[in-house]
């Protein structure tokens, strides 16, 4: 097997539904009837996908995990992404830096969170938007401190004197 | 009748009405926009400034808000894939693709006028409907319930297209997420890990957060540009190519809007359900599918017909029974009463005029939330051209607070985190998020009517009864039909070949 990051997530959806699942038989015979419903094919679901996801010679066995738009006619939806090919880039075509930032970017959410958390969300929000600008987007100084003022304005405005939501 | 209704039009437009009715409409359209706030907190927001105000005035307010949140909501789903409130988690599906390809004014004018039509018809369908609401409220009961978020997430293999397999596996993790939290059917508490706040359940708006708009944000930042990768058109030429795809689609417009009016006007149900069915049925009843999900504007119109005509459905048990149709409309109850008006059957005949005040705010605010939008929305279409490294730290400050502004509790902020590590995970591997939203919005109401019509009817209590059985079958068919279709297609190739 090939742990890949799509081999990864295959495998933390197994390991959640199974916990679900066996968490559920814990539960009165009311309470786990619909977990169990929908929870132990979803498992079953799911390990196959790992297996096809790990294992590429079992893919032509497992082609049922491949299977396309069964009402598309040629077309394909997925989230948001203009194109197929886009979409299709997945893992392999995101470029790792791009990864790489947006681990980054979640680190700076964290931050975020932990000064919202900390500090009074009127510090905070000008604090994390002045310093990202800075730091990660490589805006100038200034620009960095009119956006990170203004937006503070407008949040001040709006939840602390119209909302009077505070944090 | 006819007297009663143009006395409360002749009384409507007395001013000061219309200046509290434009109030209402430009607050509501403000709580729309911000995401994690929506119609019941500004009907709340609202409701002390009511003491001691002249029921008309206030009432005008009050409806109008909640008549212009919808359309709010769904700018910022166009704009920036941030819906601002949880019934426009539908609208961002083709509406952000558009704003890519620089085509926001034409989704905005799409949108507009779609919900603006949606939300007359509503209120129409809630005019006729009031004299014999209280049979079609009394004909639905759990297994209708049940029946009808089982169609709602059936579309998951309607949406699903192109990744079927991953699409039910997320779909299924959707509904067991859904389980987590207090289940009030049997009470007892599910998959909460000893952690108090997952009593309440996931919450969908923070939850709708993380899964799309983080993940969004964080992708426009890493691949830098703006949001609109084109030139941005926001000419009122554009703006009327979105208006003329409400009539070049009327047929599916019409549909949906009176998909939305139905599941109004079932108690309970509400806007999540009305703009993923809508969207569901927009999907099927196409004959070229290959544009939806990369900017059909037909994924613009179904949902907001849907959920600005629900509106008018919601009203119907709300007035006439005093049951609540959805959250704001059980605030809208409270309200009432602070203003001395006991919703229910006796309302119709002592206080006509209240309902018919609320049908012409529930109009007048569409209209006016939907010319405002025609004229200006193309204006806010300019937010597309900023670079996304400016852009970006404002929208996940924006996400965060409207994960907080929800319900004033910050774990949730910690939750749209959560949701926004796994979306932008299931994004990078190629899961469709939108199976997980559908399952995760109406996996409540499919467990709890499935517990109720189990104990309270046995197993035949789903299709023992007309409606039930139809909507049953209904659910059967979109399930089945997609496979046949591929089946059908599978032999038509190997003859072919």
């Amino acid at each position: 097997m090939k742990l890949t990051g799509k081999v990864v997530f295959d495998g933390v959806l197994v390991l959640i539904f199974a916990v679900m699942v066996v968490m559920s038989f814990g539960y009165n015979s009311q309470a786990r009837l619909v977990p169990l419903i929908v929870g132990i094919p979803s498992l079953v679901m799911s390990i196959v996908q790992l297996l096809a996801d790990g294992f590429p010679s079992l893919q032509t066995k497992l082609s049922i995990t491949q299977q396309r738009g069964v009402s598309a006619s040629g077309g394909y939806l997925y989230d948001h992404d203009e194109d197929r090919e886009t979409m299709k880039e997945s893992t392999e075509d995101i470029k790792k830096t791009e990864i790489k930032r947006a681990v980054r970017v979640f680190g700076w959410l964290i931050l975020l969170t932990i000064l919202l958390s900390v500090l009074n969300y009127n510090i905070g929000i000008p604090v994390f938007i002045f310093l990202f600008m800075l730091l990660e987007s490589r805006v100038k100084l200034l620009t960095s401190l009119l956006v990170a003022a203004g937006t503070e304005g407008f949040i001040y405005l709006l939840f602390g004197m119209l909302l009077k939501v505070t944090f | 009748m006819e007297h009663d209704i143009m006395s409360a039009l002749a009384a409507f437009f007395q001013w000061p009405s219309p200046l509290f009715l434009i109030l209402g409409t430009l607050l509501g359209a403000l709580f729309g926009i911000l995401p994690g706030l929506g119609g019941a907190q500004v009907v709340a927001l609202l409701t002390p400034l009511t003491y001691g105000m002249e029921p008309r005035l206030a009432i005008a307010m009050i409806v109008g808000a909640m008549g212009a949140v919808p359309f709010g909501g769904s700018i910022p789903a166009i704009l920036i894939n941030t819906p601002g409130t949880g019934v426009s988690s539908a609208t961002l599906l083709d509406g952000f693709p558009l704003t890519r390809q620089g085509k926001a004014g034409v989704a905005l004018g799409a949108s507009a006028t779609s919900s603006c039509l949606g939300g007359i018809f509503g209120a129409l369908v809630l005019l006729i409907l009031i004299p014999i609401g209280q049979q079609v409220v009394m004909a639905f009961s759990f297994p209708e319930m049940f029946w009808m978020a089982a169609i709602g997430v059936s579309i998951i293999i309607v949406v699903s297209q192109g990744a079927l397999w991953k699409g039910i596996i997320v779909g299924g993790l959707g509904l067991m997420l859904s389980a987590v939290g207090f289940d009030p059917v049997n009470s007892s508490i599910r998959f909460t890990f000893g952690i108090t706040y997952l009593w309440d359940g996931i919450k969908i708006v923070p939850a709708v957060i993380g899964l799309f708009a983080i993940p969004e944000a964080i992708e426009l930042f890493t691949k830098g540009g703006s949001v609109a990768r084109g030139k941005v058109e926001t000419s009122m030429s554009d703006v009327w190519l979105g208006i003329k795809s409400i009539f070049k689609n009327f047929g599916l417009f019409l549909r949906c809007s009176v998909i939305g009016t139905i599941i109004g006007i079932i108690p309970g149900v509400g806007g999540g359900v009305a703009c993923w069915v809508a969207y569901g049925h927009a999907v099927q009843s196409a004959k070229d599918k290959s544009k939806f999900g990369k900017g059909d504007v037909r994924g613009v119109v179904a949902p907001e017909a849907a959920v600005c005509a629900k509106d008018g459905g919601a009203l119907v048990p709300t007035v006439a029974f005093g049951i609540p149709g959805s959250v704001e409309m059980a605030v809208l109850l409270g309200t009432l009463m602070v203003l001395g008006i006991t919703p229910g059957p006796r309302l119709i005949i002592e206080h006509v005029d209240v309902v018919y005040t609320m049908i012409f705010a529930l109009i007048a605010s569409n209209v006016i939330i939907s010319l405002l939008g025609i004229f200006f929305g193309r204006y806010l279409a300019r937010i597309t051209t900023i670079p996304t490294k400016i852009l970006s730290p404002i929208i996940f400050v924006f996400c965060l607070l409207g994960a907080y502004a929800t319900s004033g509790l910050f774990p949730d902020v910690i939750l749209a985190l959560v949701f926004g590590i796994l979306g932008y995970t299931m994004k990078i591997f190629d899961f469709s998020r939108i199976p997980l939203v559908i399952s995760l919005v109406l996996g409540r109401l499919l467990q709890s009517s499935f517990q109720q019509t189990l104990q309270s009817k046995g197993w035949l209590g789903f299709i023992n009864r007309p409606i039930a059985l139809v909507l049953c079958i209904a659910t059967l068919i979109i399930l089945i039909m997609p496979l046949w279709k591929s089946y059908r297609q599978k032999g038509k190739g190997v003859v072919a070949g």
